[in-house]
């Protein structure tokens, strides 16, 4: 295994600088257990520092290391380079966000959308703390592992729709929105779900499924979606209270 | 550069797509087929309406030519195969939308494939027998 190499292709583009992108092509021996953010660092240590890139936990629980690897966008951390089949790999950054450098993209524009449905649980007045929705009772939906998400975009870097229109809110943030709307004890659902019951919002999504194809937490936010329409359905027949 | 003035330089974007999933495709295929049997139901709805308002000769007339172009009759075939995949693939999509099938969707687009498939051939075959 240590005497094999990949050739990595990894996009090049430095705004400030470079009036067009471009790929460089880097032959990196490959060590045990390599995973493409070992990849980018070998790079940036042994060949061409300048090399930007984003990463923190290197264990995929913090979401910053998306990139377009082979095709999909995927976690750098969690994608082993034996994982994919072949001795080449091609790396570019994030789609659908603007690129800050290289492989580092702004994700300014998926948190906005982030924020624009509340991300937050708001609590009813009435209600003293803690309220609790037993496992058993009929309040309770099964959001359990919608609430997996690592806010990485990889889901957002993949869908269509997103690609095509700029205001849609993407696949994350509706998936948050349904967690929250799920929830019976937040005193804005009905609120919640006028801001993504509009055509940028779940009406945009056409059940591509791009998005469940690539989440590294393996979340369906096509689901979450369709729970959504369903309630913005009923809140139109009154009802969804 | 400042985060400010970062936030509004226009800079490049990619728009890379997942060509690798099955979902990708069924989508592309949807829209692609969805538009072909619009544009025919209004090609069809024109030369049905202005050769009937001509009267009972000139519709005679159109008709004739195209039922004896060979062409055409291989483009009703496509036709065919148009709806019955954007059929198939609606009947998927509508699963979806009363909240079945979200974790079997590629199984279901299979599926519905197979069904659709053989009820292609099956016309096809009446078609030329
Ligand atoms: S839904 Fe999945 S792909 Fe999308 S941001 Fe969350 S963890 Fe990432
Ligand atoms: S299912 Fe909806 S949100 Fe997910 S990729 Fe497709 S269109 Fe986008
Ligand atoms: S570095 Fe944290 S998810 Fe990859």
């Amino acid at each position: 295994m240590s005497s094999q190499e990949i050739k990595a292709r990894i996009f090049r583009y430095d705004p400030e600088q470079d009036v067009e992108p471009r790929f460089d092509v880097y032959t990196i021996p490959v060590i045990k257990n390599m995973a493409i953010l070992d990849v980018v660092f070998h790079v940036q240590n042994y060949i061409d520092k300048s090399l930007a890139f984003r990463c923190s936990c290197r264990i995929g629980m913090c979401g910053s290391c998306a990139m377009y690897i082979n095709g999909k966008p995927r976690l750098a951390c969690r994608t082993q380079v034996s994982s994919l089949g072949t001795s080449e790999v091609t790396i570019m950054p994030l789609p659908n966000l603007p690129i800050i450098r290289d492989l580092a993209t702004d994700m300014e524009p998926f948190f906005e959308k982030w924020k624009k449905i509340k991300p937050y649980y708001v609590g009813k007045p009435e209600l003293k703390d803690p309220v609790v929705i037993r496992p058993d009772s009929d309040e309770r939906e099964f959001i359990d592992q919608m609430l997996d998400c690592i806010t990485c975009g990889c889901c957002y870097g993949a869908c269509s729709m997103v690609a095509t229109n700029e205001d849609y809110l993407g696949p994350a943030a509706l998936n948050r929105a349904y967690t929250l709307v799920a929830d019976k004890r937040d005193s804005i659902r009905v609120e919640r779900l006028k801001a993504v019951g509009r055509s940028y919002g779940v009406w945009r999504c056409h059940d591509q499924f791009n998005c469940a194809e690539v989440c590294p937490k393996n979340l369906v936010p096509t689901k979450s979606i369709q729970q959504l329409k369903k309630r913005c359905v009923m809140q139109k027949f009154g009802v969804f209270k | 550069m400042s985060n400010r003035e970062m936030a509004v330089t226009p800079r490049f974007k990619t728009h890379s797509q997942v060509w690798s999933a099955v979902g990708m495709w069924a989508w592309m295929l949807h829209r692609l087929t969805g538009i072909g049997i619009v544009l025919y139901l209004l090609l069809h709805a024109t030369l049905m309406g202005t050769s009937l308002i001509r009267g009972a000769e000139a519709f005679n007339a159109t008709l004739n030519t195209l039922m004896t172009n060979p062409v055409l009759h291989l483009a009703e075939i496509a036709l065919v195969g148009a709806i019955i995949y954007h059929g198939m693939n609606g009947i998927r999509l509508l699963l979806f939308d009363i909240g079945i099938g979200f974790s079997r969707q590629k199984e279901i687009f299979w599926v519905s494939m197979a069904i659709g498939a053989a009820m292609w051939i099956f016309v096809i075959i009446s078609k030329l027998s």
